[in-house]
């Protein structure tokens, strides 16, 4: 959140580094100049591109600023690629203070260029792989990852556009690009919940449904084979990974729903973490260092959300119930640096998302319109996907927690518990 | 749905009367216990009877339509306390005559019929209680029958805690039984939350149709023979 304050300061140092420098290598350490007013968000002008699928390239490109919701894009319909000396005189008078120039090179890379207007040079030049088929998935999460890399050039932050987020649709698992393209039933599984990310992306653990009841399955995506976690007797729901990515935790029982963890790797039996005594105790979600797990409780009564470390210990509740205006909260997600926990509360006979910080524990509801549940943190931990009925049926929705912006992900069917991806194409080394 | 079960239990009633003929559906002063266990097999069967249909070709896959409050026309006639007494099945043997397989066909109905719970509970309140009674000498006399209880809740609530509340409510049935005598081995529980409804609506009286625990046999259904 500091950082987010120091935005303008962090963006000038981006925008002023010099063009050979590595933006990640020196920003969070120079502070040099104001170019931008306090709170607002620069222009950026993503010119027209040069070379083949460039019109594609373009909006791509425009909508992954626009939807990281850090810089306002400023891309007129048409126009040629820039040709010649750059006029940033006239980038500067319509409000541009930065400049994006991409081009497809003849080897088929995606070459990449970033002005900064005010100072009236080229302060980035990057070249992307295009692996794929051109227009395919993986060509498409190619562009993702450049547009996360001239937000970071731009702001500090790298984006969060080379992700997908899982969710369920009829029991099927479903994955979309974060911008709503590519959606498509993920093959091969059975009736599908509840799905989790492993932090590598390639691993998502599952609760598959059978006739003989509720199983934890963790899903290699790209080699395609699945494997069932031992189970526990009676119902087996909502697996997590931790971040370390070295262990499950899922609840499971028969006569109470506890909490159990077991090693990612082998065959160990699942060990008890939580002791619920008969309650409920499930959704669990990981701290960032792997070492707690905030999860959804009803030992009281009713469902309060509750943090416990991993071996069971120093059991604590999260969510008070000072009033009654909200008697159930519930579904947690940890932030990846840890601040906030979200969770779902009800309202009005339907749910909001809330959040709750760790440090004062302090809450803030995001959500008003309709019933909203679920939500789970982008990478970005600024913004979140959730499960809201405000279009009249449940569908996955983006919000920026920051501005409040939001926008429907799904629009057919019924969607619901949506899982947030992690970053899919590891940054430019 | 209270309502509705109501409706099927009156007409349950009566056609256990006429069945019975002179024998009264509810307990009186002087019926032996036999007649008691023969009265309440017919009550049950045909209680279940409207919830049988759909129960007995539940699809796994997709929801079963809300069970018809009319109840299924020719209830099996459930035999007379005489002949049931008369029975010398041994348990573990299936039925042999023609009437030892109606009153089967009326014990396996009633093991089958669901029972409902109020909103986010999974205690059982008096009148599912005497459902589940009328499982009991069923269970007792049939010791190679294996069921499944499935726990089911209203589409309200977070889907995980559903399928969680819906564990409870299955094992509070099984509870229900292992106190009364039935072997832990001989029931499993599992739960669907709220992923298969009954019902697909949105008010209130789906929601207490959907919020049920539903019964199947997993073993030794074949051996199925009413209770002496």
């Amino acid at each position: 959140m500091t950082l987010r304050r120091l935005l303008p300061v962090v963006l000038a140092a981006a925008i002023l580094l010099p063009a050979t420098g590595r933006a990640q290598d020196t920003t969070r350490s120079v502070r040099i100049g104001l170019t931008y007013a306090s709170g607002t968000r620069p222009g950026v002008f993503v010119s027209p591109v040069s070379g083949t699928h460039a019109d594609t390239i373009r909006a791509i490109l425009s909508r992954d600023l626009e939807y990281g919701d850090r810089v306002s894009v400023i891309a007129p319909d048409g126009g040629d690629p820039p040709a010649g000396a750059i006029n940033y005189g006239l980038f500067g008078q319509i409000g541009a203070a930065a400049l994006v120039q991409a081009s497809m090179t003849p080897a088929g890379l995606l070459h990449v260029v970033l002005h900064d207007v005010s100072a009236a040079r080229v302060i980035n030049v990057a070249d992307f792989p295009m692996p794929g088929p051109a227009l395919g998935p993986e060509w498409r999460m190619a562009v993702h990852a450049a547009s996360d890399e001239v937000e970071y050039w731009i702001t500090g932050q790298r984006g969060l556009s080379a992700t997908r987020i899982l969710f369920v649709r009829n029991q099927k698992m479903w994955s979309v690009d974060y911008d709503g393209a590519n959606a498509a039933v993920v093959p091969g599984l059975g009736a599908a919940l509840s799905p989790a990310w492993h932090p590598s992306g390639r691993y998502v653990a599952y609760c598959e449904m059978a006739a003989d009841g509720t199983h934890i399955v963790i899903r290699d995506l790209v080699a395609g084979t699945s494997r069932q976690v031992a189970r526990v007797g009676g119902t087996n729901i909502s697996p997590v990974f931790s971040p370390d990515g070295k262990t499950l935790v899922f609840a499971g029982g028969e006569d109470g729903i506890d909490l159990f963890s077991a090693p990612v790797v082998g065959n160990d039996p699942p060990i008890r973490v939580t002791v619920g005594r008969g309650s409920q105790n499930m959704s669990p979600t990981f701290s960032p260092d792997s070492r707690r797990v905030a999860f959804t409780s009803n030992r009281l009564g009713h469902a309060e959300v509750y943090i416990t470390d991993v071996d069971g210990t120093n059991v604590d509740l999260l969510t008070t119930t000072v009033t009654e205006r909200n008697p159930y909260r519930s579904n947690p997600d940890w932030s990846h640096d840890g601040r906030r926990i979200a969770y779902q509360a009800q309202a009005d006979g339907g749910f909001q998302v809330m959040t709750i910080s760790l440090r004062d524990r302090l809450t803030s509801q995001l959500t008003s319109d309709g019933s909203n549940e679920d939500p789970s943190w982008g990478p970005d931990d600024r913004h979140m996907v959730f499960t809201s009925n405000r279009s009249g049926e449940n569908q996955i929705w983006v919000l920026d927690t920051e501005t409040f912006r939001s926008r429907q992900l799904t629009r057919v069917g019924s969607a619901r518990m949506s899982s947030w991806s992690p970053r899919l194409v590891s940054p430019k080394q | 749905m209270t309502q509705t079960y109501r409706t099927v239990s009156t007409r349950a009633l009566l056609v256990a009367s006429l069945a019975l003929g002179a024998c009264r559906a509810k307990p009186t002063p002087s019926p032996t216990p036999q007649q008691q266990a023969a009265a309440r097999a017919a009550q049950d069967s045909a209680a279940a009877a409207a919830a049988a249909a759909a129960a007995a070709k539940r699809a796994v896959e997709t929801p079963a339509p809300a069970p018809q409050p009319t109840p299924a026309p020719a209830a099996p006639a459930p035999a007379p306390a005489t002949r049931a007494t008369a029975t010398s099945a041994v348990a573990g043997t299936g039925p042999v005559t023609a009437d030892e397989r109606r009153a089967a066909e009326s014990a396996r109905t009633a093991l089958l019929e669901r029972i409902y719970f109020a909103y986010d509970a999974d205690e059982i309140s008096a009148d599912q209680r005497a459902v589940l009674d009328a499982k009991l000498p069923i269970l007792l006399a049939n010791p190679r029958v294996h069921i499944r209880i499935t726990g089911h809740t209203d589409e309200r609530g977070a889907d995980e805690y559903n399928l969680a509340l819906g564990q409870r409510r299955a094992a509070g049935v099984k509870r229900y039984f292992t106190a009364r005598g039935v072997g832990e081995d001989r029931i499993e529980t599992v739960s669907f939350g709220r992923e298969r409804p009954l019902t697909a609506g949105h008010d209130e009286d789906s929601w207490a149709k959907n919020r049920r625990g539903e019964f199947e046999i997993v073993a030794g259904s074949e051996t199925l023979r009413a209770p002496r």
